[in-house]
């Protein structure tokens, strides 16, 4: 009887099992859907650049464009002369000067904006001073020659190559950069005149002339010189004021009869000298009787 | 014969069986007969794209720009998607989505949406046949980042409306 029993028990559970695995479920229903995707057209972002326009000699209007509005001021500055990458110590003492046109014209009154001085080993300056600029603005380079500068590359071209490095208002990342460059033409190195000959037997007299180029420091002495055998010689030693000197058979060996070069230094107050193109004199000269001539 | 406990048993036995709806394992009698053929409506239930805009505001002009302009930092990409709804049927309900997470590389607002529809959860409205036709209108605001390159081609992806029925 208890055997039967549980034999039907545990068909019905057999059979109510079967029902709730074979019913339909939820997970079986279809349901109807749609979609509609709508997408975005391919966009593209916009940039800026900086313009150099009107470039001359001393000045060019600068200024940023594209997309967005931007600040700008020149970074660095680079000078060549003759294609070559001059350093630091070549142009030692030197600046380059940048000012602001006023009404388009380069004055040196206006204020310094930005500035360089080159120095040490590097070929590349740093333009420092001055705030960013906005809007296109006409910016004027001087450079202002040290006498070692004037005395070292005088009469000579120069190229300042100033990177401008603009940066948009909206985003720090929105960069750009171009490059000005001006030629100037250096004044002429300071210079001293070949020494001129005059007659006044028995002796001549040297005259010369001196351009002193713009150089802050001026001439200390002059050191008047006589080709010798082992180089030159000074026979004279002159103060600043001086342009002339007499020379006598005195100034040369005791045993001469030649004709000799002659020459005229100038000692430059840090020490740096000057000198002149060679005149030709006659020295006549047997211990004490002697002449100069002019040759 | 069977005591009357095994007749219980085999009683709930084919109760079940015959409640289980797989009626079709049992019904061994049949009849056919052909009549003409008669119009069958399905439902129908669909989202589709009545228009969409693309426009760029940038702050200080006046006048949204065309999606070609090109775009600085600050710009706002103005996404505008309308859908209209088709629900026709008997019980049917449906429930209209929009996903916006296929949206990239721009910094993206909560869509704005705009409909009669009535508002289920979070973006998420009822669509039944008394909504037939009835239409909505998304706005999403892409910015464009300060940090976005210049120059260059942005793909911002795009936006999905999503139309399912729900079982009674």
């Amino acid at each position: 009887m208890t055997t039967r029993l549980t034999a039907c028990l545990l068909a019905l559970a057999v059979v109510l099992g079967g029902v709730l695995l074979l019913r339909p479920s939820e997970s079986t229903l279809a349901a109807w859907s749609d979609e509609a995707t709508v997408t975005v057209p391919q966009l593209r972002t916009g940039g800026v650049r900086v313009d150099v326009a009107g470039a001359t000699a001393a000045s060019a209007t600068l200024g940023m464009s594209g997309d967005t509005s931007g600040t700008w001021r020149p970074g660095a500055v680079t000078v060549t002369s003759a294609g070559r990458v001059l350093t630091g110590a070549e142009l030692a003492g030197s600046r380059v000067d940048y000012r602001l046109a006023r009404n388009g014209v380069c004055a040196a009154t206006e204020p310094v904006l930005y500035s360089a001085t080159p120095s040490g080993t590097a070929s590349s300056f740093a333009v420092t001073g001055g705030e960013r600029l906005s809007g296109a603005r006409t910016l004027c380079l001087t450079f202002v020659p040290s006498d070692h500068v004037r005395l070292q590359l005088g009469g000579r071209s120069l190229s300042f190559a100033t990177t401008v490095g603009g940066v948009a208002t909206a985003s720090s990342t929105w960069t750009a950069t171009n490059t000005w460059t001006a030629t100037q033409q250096l004044p002429a190195a300071p210079s001293v005149t070949a020494p001129q000959c005059s007659s006044s037997w028995p002796r001549v007299t040297l005259r010369w002339e001196w351009d002193r180029a713009g150089m802050v420091q001026d001439v200390t002495r002059w050191s008047v010189q006589a080709e010798a055998e082992s180089g030159w010689r000074e026979i004279n030693s002159l103060n600043p004021s001086q342009r002339s000197t007499g020379v006598s058979s005195r100034d040369f060996p005791p045993f001469q009869f030649e004709n000799t070069q002659v020459r005229v230094v100038a000692v430059l107050a840090d020490g740096t000298t000057v000198t002149s193109a060679t005149t030709t004199v006659r020295v006549e000269r047997l211990v004490v009787l002697g002449a100069v001539y002019c040759a | 014969m069977p005591n009357r406990l095994t007749r219980a048993a085999l009683a709930a036995v084919l109760a079940a069986v015959l409640l289980s709806g797989s009626g079709t394992t049992l019904a061994g009698w049949n009849d056919a007969e052909l009549r003409e053929g008669q119009v069958v409506s399905a439902g129908d239930l669909t989202v589709e794209p009545v228009s969409t805009s693309t426009v760029v505001v940038r702050p200080g002009t006046s006048q949204p720009l065309p999606a070609s302009t090109p775009l600085v930092p600050g710009d706002v990409v103005r996404l505008t998607s309308r859908v209209r709804v088709s629900a026709a049927g008997e019980l049917l309900t449906g429930t209209l989505g929009l996903e916006v997470t296929g949206l990239q590389g721009l910094t993206r607002s909560t869509p704005r949406v705009t409909t009669t529809l009535a508002a289920v959860g979070t973006r998420g409205w009822t669509v039944t046949p008394a909504n037939d036709g009835a239409s909505a209108t998304a706005v999403v605001d892409l910015t464009v980042p300060a940090t976005v390159a210049q120059r260059t081609t942005l793909d911002a992806g795009a936006i999905r409306w999503t139309l399912t029925q729900e079982m009674p």
